[in-house]
Parts: C-alpha cells; structure tokens; sequence
C-alpha cells in the first residue's frame, strides 16, 4: 500500500535538492567570471551607487557561503536581479518574453509529432526495404543538422530565393501593432479579436521558424519511434496477433499500444531539451523571447540573465518531467485496473 | 568486443555494416584533408588578397573566397582542425574525469551511488547544450575553456555509463564467481570489469562526438567561445549570415554544409556500431536513451 504523505514528503525532499544543486551551480557562474561580481551583475562601467547597491543586495562582501544562502532566499522569492542590457528586472524581461518562446514551442512540438511519430512507425515497419533506409537516413540527417543551419537554408529558399516568407524580424511586421494579450499567441489573439491582418502577418512570421524546429524534433522522433516499434515488432504477442491474419490498421494499434510508454517518453524527451535548440532559433529569426534574451545574455556576460535563464530552462524540463512522470503513473494504474 | 582483432574488424566492416563504414570513410576524409591540405592546396586559410574579394565559388576558388579575398576551401578545411580536435579533447577529458567516478560509483552501491545519481539528476534537467553554453560564457571566451566545459559535460556523461555497466556486470554472476574464486579487488577491477566496459564506453563515443561538435557550433555562431576571426565552423556561418541575405550564400553555406558532413558521419558510425553491437531486441533501449540534442 502506498501512504500518499510519504510519496509527497519524498518528491518535496527530491524537490528541494534538484533546487539546491541547480542554484549552486547558477551561483558559480559568477565565480567562475573572471571580473569581479560586481562588474558581471552591474555592467561594464557600474555607477558608485549602483555598485555600493549591488554589494548590499548580493551581500558581495561577505563569505561565499552567505552570499550562497543570500542568493537561494533572494531566487525563491521571484527576485533574479537587473539585466544591464535593458535595465529592466530580470523577471519582468523573462515574463514578457515567455509567452514568444512558449507560442514557437509548442506549434513545433506538435507539428514535430505530427511528422515524427508516423515517419518512425511507417520506418519500422517497412524493416529492410527502401521506405525504411528513407525514414532513416532522412533521420540522421536531421539529428545530424546544426539548428541554425537549417534556418538559414529555409530563409535562403524562401525568404531569398522564393520570396514566399517575410524577413526574420521577430512575431509580427513592423508596421503593424501587436493585438492585445489573452493567450500570449500573437496569432490566436489576432484571431479572437477579429484582426485578419495582425494574423496573417503572425502566422507568416510563425511558419519557418516553427517548420525549423518541428523538422529537428520530427528527425529525432523517427529515429525514437522506429527503435520503440521495432521493439515491439519482435514480441511474441505481435507475432500471435501477425499469425492470426490481423490487417495492417490493427497490427500498427497492437505495435503502438506496446510501444506508447517509449514514445511518450521519446516526446517528453524532446520537450526537455527543447528550450537550448528554440534559444537558437529565435537568435536566427529575431524572435524576442526568451530563449534570444539568454542566449544574448551569454554572449555578452550578462549574469543576472544568464543565471535566471539557466534555473527557467531546470525549471521548464523539471515541469516536463513531472508530466512524463503523472502520466506513465496514470496509465500505468490504469492497466492494473483492466 | 569477440576477440577479433582491429584489423579484420575494420576490413570486414563495409560488408557488415555499410552505414558505420560510410561514417568512418566521412571522418577520416575531414581528417586527411585536414592533414594534407598544405600540401596540395595552393592557398592559405588566412591569405588575404585584396583582388579577389567575395568572388562566388569558381574553378579557381571552389567555394567562392571572403570579404577579405580568403579562399574560403581552405579556411573549410581548417575548420575541420577545430571540429575533429575540440570533440577529440573533450572525449578525452570526458573519459578520464567521467570513468573513475562511473567505476567507483558502480562498485561501492548504495548510498554514494544513489547520492551521485540524484546530482546527476539534479544537473541533468539543465538541457546539456544550455549548461554548456553558460559554463563557456561564464569563464570567459577562450578554447581551453570551450574544451574544459564540453570536457565536463561529456563526463557526467561517461560517468553515467560506466557506472550502468559496472552495476549490470555486478548482477550478472561472472564477477561473483570471480570473487568466489578468491581474486584481489585489485586483479577484479583490472581484468575483469575494466576490459569488459571498453566496447561499451567505445560504442558510445561517435554519438557523443557529435554532440561535441554541434555544441561546439552553437557556441560559435551565438558567438561565445572561440576568438572572432577564427575559422571554427559555426564563427564561419555567424559572420556569413548577412551576407547571405544580400547575395553572397557561399559565405555561411559551405562551413554549414561542412558541419552536417562531418555530422552525419558520426551519426551514421553512431548508428551502424548500435546495430551491430545492439542485436538483441531487449537491448535496443539503448538506441532509444541515446538521442539527445
């Protein structure tokens, strides 16, 4: 018998350590900086004010191990510092950018499925023929493919070459005004409030971007998809099922069935890692959201972004996990009650 | 590993696995040229030649030259030295600071092997390409650092591994029998685990490669890490990208195009040294961990 309590003080435990290792590691970047703390959190040329101010918040002159303890309060209480790139609070940078990352994620991560999951199935099943070499090396291209590379050649075909696509200059042309927010989708909320051309222009502005990712998701799940099928290909059950003169339709239902906990974990796979390959997607295309923010960050030593950036990414696969995790513990109670 | 030895292995490797074959003739094609290009080729990576400015790719100049007249072949080409000797590096440094803790972790049990996997854990829900890219931005640009934070990376990587393969021959009985047959701890670990782990830490190297590599790229073209001016892949394809949108595509597209040749040979040794040593169904899990961007 499980004791509900326990299993909630257990993951509370578990919890409380991934965040504890997590910002260990984000308070070291500063450490490892070669520049003193103060420059790397206040800028290259922080005013005395400013400087003074850093040192009481950040608690700079005292021991590592209090500014560590300083650090973890200050995190747990939503405050990440300023970013000396735009002078805002690294929170509210992160919050206004959310919702571009998020809307980008998930198309392509749906479209990625949408592509990935039948190529892997219709790979497995076609073992030794010419489809399969297709499907496969199809995949290792893919998984092969450096992220912005692909988004440069799409923008050379049909941004260049085509003029099919709008420039990479982020969510919407510039000579229109963003709809106001109620989902965060540029696009959604030009639909709903009937703005037909902030919607055309979002969803022009979406497509390579989205197409980039969802091809680079789609290349890894066939390769995922195809291993889990084939796996089950070789059962005894689906042998049985294949001897008794089953259609193809409900062969491919007894393989998926088998193979669904693979899958859903090769997908939940893909949403984990997601954040660092969107980072480079939204630099290419001049998204605005967080993934571009971080990644500028790096690149220009930003600390205070860099170190928020780091927990939101733990933060994002963490809420991944526990979903990969909810629902294997949902299905799997399901069968035990069939 | 069966017996065999390297030499008839490599020879037979065309006719038993043509994809791993592919990939390893694609590696070693990047090296030799790496290698013999001074030789051959009559210009330099960094000969500058004000007459020939960003001419398009021509007999003389077959991937077309730079703003500043380079012959962009050869600066491809040198690129090649950073994408085979940065991976390289790291491997090393990732195999020689992962295995120790992977063996020690994987003989003790218990406590400390439940302790380090949970940090693991913990550490692992930073996507790797995240973690990497921080760690290189925070110790400042430089390619010792680029190789250190790849190279630490790669051992909590190997680290995992060898731990996974210590604790399945554990349970497997040949190591009990060898205790039962009074060996040393010593004699044990030497003989008898170490040499056991080589084909799997070996198998796994082509995939974590070219994770390596394309870590490598990133970090070059979101312009963290190597020194501007550099001939590093995925710098190249950074400071071509403009270019590419007013008429000169050759500038970002052939050190891209390298980057996915190179690439893909490591995927497809990847693959093909899965299907040879992964044959029984049960153990193709292993392909199913092994994606990771």
């Amino acid at each position: 018998m499980e004791r509900p309590g326990r299993t909630i003080l257990r993951l509370l435990g578990i919890a409380a350590f991934v965040f504890l290792v997590i910002a260990f590691i984000c308070f070291m970047l500063i450490k490892l900086g070669a520049a003193p703390p103060v420059v790397l959190l206040g800028g290259p040329n922080p005013m005395p004010e400013e400087r003074a101010q850093l040192i009481a918040e950040y608690g700079l002159n005292q021991p590592a191990v209090v500014q560590f303890i300083r650090y973890v309060v200050r995190t747990l209480a939503g405050e990440f510092g300023r970013s000396w790139q735009t002078g805002a609070t690294v929170a509210d940078d992160l919050l206004a950018r959310l919702p571009a990352t998020l809307e980008l994620m998930v198309y392509a991560l749906l479209l990625g499925a949408l592509i990935g999951i039948p190529a892997g199935v219709a790979a497995a099943f076609s073992r030794g023929r010419a489809e399969e070499r297709t499907a496969r090396g199809a995949g290792l291209v893919g998984a092969a493919m450096p992220s912005f590379l692909l988004a440069l050649l799409l923008l050379l075909v049909f941004f260049r070459w085509l003029d099919l696509s709008p420039a990479p200059s982020g969510r919407l042309s510039v000579v229109l005004t963003p709809p106001p927010t109620i989902t965060g989708s540029y696009f959604i909320d030009a639909i709903l409030m009937q703005d037909a051309a902030a919607a055309r222009s979002a969803l022009g502005q979406l497509i390579l971007p989205v197409l980039t990712l969802a091809l680079l998701i789609a290349a890894q799940l066939t390769l995922q998809v195809r291993t889990a099928i084939l796996m089950q290909l070789d059962t005894a059950h689906f042998a049985y099922a294949r001897a008794q003169g089953m259609s193809r339709d409900m062969l491919t239902g007894i393989a998926m069935r088998g193979a669904a906990p693979s899958i859903w974990a090769a997908f939940c796979g893909q949403c984990a890692a997601l954040l660092g390959t969107t980072a480079v997607i939204e630099y290419v295309f001049a998204w605005g959201g967080v993934g571009q923010y971080g990644l500028e960050a790096m690149s220009r030593g930003d600390f205070a972004v860099m170190q928020a950036f780091i927990l939101l990414s733990a933060a994002l696969s963490l809420l991944v996990h526990l979903m990969h995790a909810g629902v294997r513990r949902v299905a799997r109670l399901r069968i035990r009650r069939a | 590993m069966t017996g065999r030895r390297i030499p008839a292995l490599v020879l037979g490797l065309p006719r038993r696995s043509p994809a791993a074959a592919i990939g390893l003739l694609i590696v070693l094609g990047f090296v030799v040229a790496a290698l013999a290009r001074p030789l051959v080729w009559p210009f330099g990576p960094g000969a500058a030649d004000a007459s020939s400015e960003l001419i398009g790719p021509s007999l003389r100049h077959p991937l077309g030259t730079d703003e500043t007249g380079r012959d962009m072949l050869a600066r491809v080409i040198d690129g090649a030295r950073y994408a085979i000797a940065v991976p390289l590096a790291a491997l090393v440094l990732g195999i020689a600071l992962g295995t120790p803790f992977g063996l020690l972790a994987g003989l003790a049990g218990g406590l400390a092997d439940r302790l380090l996997r949970r940090l693991a854990q913990a550490i692992g829900f930073i996507p790797p390409l995240l973690l990497a890219l921080a760690l290189v931005a925070a110790m400042g640009p430089s390619l010792r650092h680029v190789v250190l934070a790849l190279g630490v990376l790669e051992a909590m990587f190997f680290a995992r591994a060898m731990r996974d393969q210590v604790r399945a021959m554990h349970d497997s009985g040949f190591i009990e029998a060898a205790v039962a047959m009074g060996n040393r701890r010593r004699r044990l670990i030497l003989v008898h685990l170490l040499p056991n782990t080589l084909a799997g830490i070996a198998s796994e190297m082509p995939r974590r490669a070219a994770w390596a590599l394309a870590t490598l790229a990133v970090m070059g073209f979101a312009g963290i890490g190597t020194a501007a001016g550099a001939s590093e892949w995925g710098a190249m394809v950074r400071e071509g990208t403009n270019a590419m949108f007013t008429g000169q595509w050759w500038l970002a597209l052939f050190p891209g195009l390298a980057l996915l040749l190179l690439g893909f040979g490591l995927q497809l040794l990847a693959a093909g040294i899965a299907d040879l040593t992964l044959r029984s169904p049960a153990s193709r899990a292993g392909d199913l961990a092994g994606a990771t961007r």
